[in-house]
């Protein structure tokens, strides 16, 4: 097995407060004991609500955020263990695209200096290479030769997320994390950019971590997917098999939410529960106050993931289906 | 750009409740302050560089009959109270004063350039400690300071140039400071450290980039506040030392002699020094606009 890239037990928590650069008191946890793995060429949906970790876990995966523990395996190094000189020769390997383009554009660069930067940066290109690499990573992406020119701000909102992207592809990436790269975006803009993924993905056979919120979005670009919920992983497995059966009652209320023509809208009101509040002493599952099938057990225990065949994993004590009850 | 103005100028019709004000202000709208203070302070420069060469008159030679002569054709700024010619004074008054204020500048940016880049992207505790400073410096007022300095310092061009740009500036450095914290939080500076760039790479590239133009206008007020400086000091006898002349010692010579009332010796120092901070004050007010419309754009 060819393992691009393989998460282990990553977590990540940030100090409540920190003085004189070392953390003081409490620490916040992000993410807690997340585990999946991304094969060459493949595409891993990352969704959750806001605030669940999605964006963390992507710039943890590259080593921008520091993992507080866990295995960041890249071709078995473990990059987790690695100083940031250590690191350097693996950066060219693993990129991200920002949630906002704009933001992560200085305003004052026109965009083909954006998208030489990493070049120079990363690669020891003449000048002259650097030109011809940026029109050919340019027109990669379908972004018109003409807008090169041009400043961040005189673009638009798609000419953006295709300059981003370019400048992404500049160290010729294996493994591209993609922070919401369609939110941004009108639906018919959304389709360009995500058909253009998709051809890029066959074209050079990247790998996709794919962060959205859009289930439509990630069930038409992603093999896999993976629900957090308050940076707890709550499912992973095939797209079509989560999104057809999900097994956590989280998967099944997020499916709920999406808007559906009113036509189709069965009586899939998510009525809000009201039962005890979670035992403060004890390990609760972290969607136990949200849940609507909770049973007494989920209240004292957290679930640990347990498969339920087809590499599908499931934290929950009661999945909606499956062999997985009892372990 | 041109496209827009010559568009605007086109598409506002000349009509209205006061034609003649909408001719006054179609006149004078082209007049932009930052190119207006920028002119004016070229002339004071060409005065005080170019002048001595049209108006070849030794600054320091006494004439000892014509002890504070008025204005009349042989001395057109009239002399002092040894018989000097106040023009001749002026002008190698004004190269003085410009040149150490201009020098003065430069030390005054570069190190609170320096200071302010060090604490905004160094760690937080020497931001801390660097800032806590900077605070410390800022409560002792600026004029005390300088005479503090003068009293142990030997005095001369040089030595005043240094002492002034030094007062100079935590200005400077503040601001540098906060637009190194503010764009290092940014995620095109992340995205930066993403690709490999070092602290250095990015306080070049994308931070004194960003902040280049804030810094040339604060410049601008800083070369007035320099010159307001140095006249003030020598005026207080603390700057420049007679029988050098300056804006400041020109100024302080007249008002010593108050009671006879020399108003050109009071007038034309205190007309240049007014002049030259105007424009640097035009200047840099005219560019600070001229900045704040391109962000709006």
């Amino acid at each position: 097995m060819s393992a691009g890239l393989r998460i282990e037990h990553l977590s990540v928590e940030y100090a409540a407060r920190r003085r004189l650069g070392r953390p003081q008191g409490d620490t916040h946890k992000v993410l807690t004991d997340i585990g999946f793995t991304l094969l060459a060429g493949e595409t891993l949906g990352i969704v959750g609500e806001s605030g669940s970790g999605k964006t963390t876990l992507g710039h943890a995966v590259l080593r921008m955020t520091p993992p507080s523990s866990g295995r960041i395996l890249w071709d078995s190094v473990d990059l987790a263990a690695l100083d940031d000189r250590g690191l350097r020769p693996y950066r060219p390997h693993m990129q991200l695209v920002f949630q906002d383009p704009y933001e992560a554009m200085n305003p004052r660069m026109s965009i083909g200096c954006v998208i030489a930067e990493p070049l120079i940066l990363a690669c020891g290109l003449t000048r002259r290479a650097r030109r011809i690499r940026v029109a050919q990573l340019a027109s990669q992406v379908g972004l018109d030769e003409s807008l090169l020119t041009r400043y961040p701000r005189e673009l638009s909102g798609g000419q953006r997320q295709r300059a981003a992207l370019a400048r992404a592809l500049a160290t010729k990436p294996r493994l591209l994390v993609l922070d919401e790269p369609t939110s941004g975006l009108d639906v018919s803009l959304q389709a360009r950019i995500l058909n253009l993924l998709r051809d890029l993905q066959a074209e050079k056979g990247l790998s996709y971590l794919f962060i959205s919120h859009d289930l439509a979005a990630v069930s038409y670009i992603a093999q896999r997917t993976l629900v957090l919920f308050r940076g707890h992983m709550m499912e992973q497995g095939p797209t079509d098999a989560l999104i057809r059966r999900p097994a956590h009652p989280y998967t099944a209320a997020l499916l709920a939410a999406l808007p559906v023509p009113a036509e189709r809208k069965a009586a899939n009101s998510a009525a809000e529960v009201t039962r005890l509040p979670p035992d403060p002493g004890s390990r609760a599952c972290v969607y136990y106050a949200g849940c609507a099938t909770a049973q007494p057990r989920c209240r004292t225990e957290a679930p640990i993931a347990t498969t339920l065949g087809d590499d599908h994993l499931v934290a929950c004590h009661y999945p909606l289906h499956g062999a997985a009850r009892d372990f | 750009m041109t496209d827009d103005r010559a568009a605007s100028r086109t598409a506002a019709p000349a009509r209205g409740l006061f034609p003649r004000a909408r001719r006054w202000q179609a006149a004078f709208g082209t007049l932009r302050a930052d190119l207006a203070g920028g002119l004016l302070f070229l002339a004071l420069a060409a005065f005080s560089w170019i002048g001595p060469l049209l108006y070849p008159h030794d600054p320091l030679a006494i004439h000892a009959h014509h002890i504070l002569a008025a204005p009349q054709a042989r001395f057109p700024l009239g002399t002092d109270d040894l018989g000097r010619n106040v023009l001749a004074r002026l002008m190698r008054g004004g190269q003085t004063t410009l040149a150490i204020s201009f020098v003065a500048s430069a030390i005054g940016l570069i190190a609170g350039l320096a200071y302010g880049l060090v604490a905004g992207l160094g760690p937080g505790w020497l931001d801390q400690i660097l800032m806590r400073l900077l605070d410390a410096l800022l409560a002792i007022p600026t004029l005390i300071l300088l005479i503090f300095f003068a009293a142990i310092v030997p005095l001369g061009e040089a030595s005043l140039a240094v002492m002034l740009g030094l007062v100079a500036w935590p200005g400077i450095a503040r601001l540098a400071r906060n637009e190194a914290r503010a764009a290092r939080e940014r995620d095109y500076v992340r995205a930066a450290r993403q690709f490999g760039a070092g602290r250095l790479y990015v306080a070049r590239v994308h931070i004194l980039r960003a902040m280049l133009p804030l810094v040339i206008v604060n410049a601008t007020f800083l070369m007035a506040d320099m010159i307001l400086g140095l006249s003030g000091l020598t005026f207080l006898g603390l700057g420049i030392e007679p029988p050098h002349a300056s804006w400041g010692g020109l100024l302080n010579s007249g008002a010593q002699l108050a009671v006879i009332d020399p108003w050109w010796l009071i007038a034309f120092p205190g007309l240049a020094i007014f002049l030259a901070i105007l424009a640097m004050n035009m200047l840099g007010q005219g560019l600070l606009a001229r900045l704040e419309g391109e962000g709006q754009a």
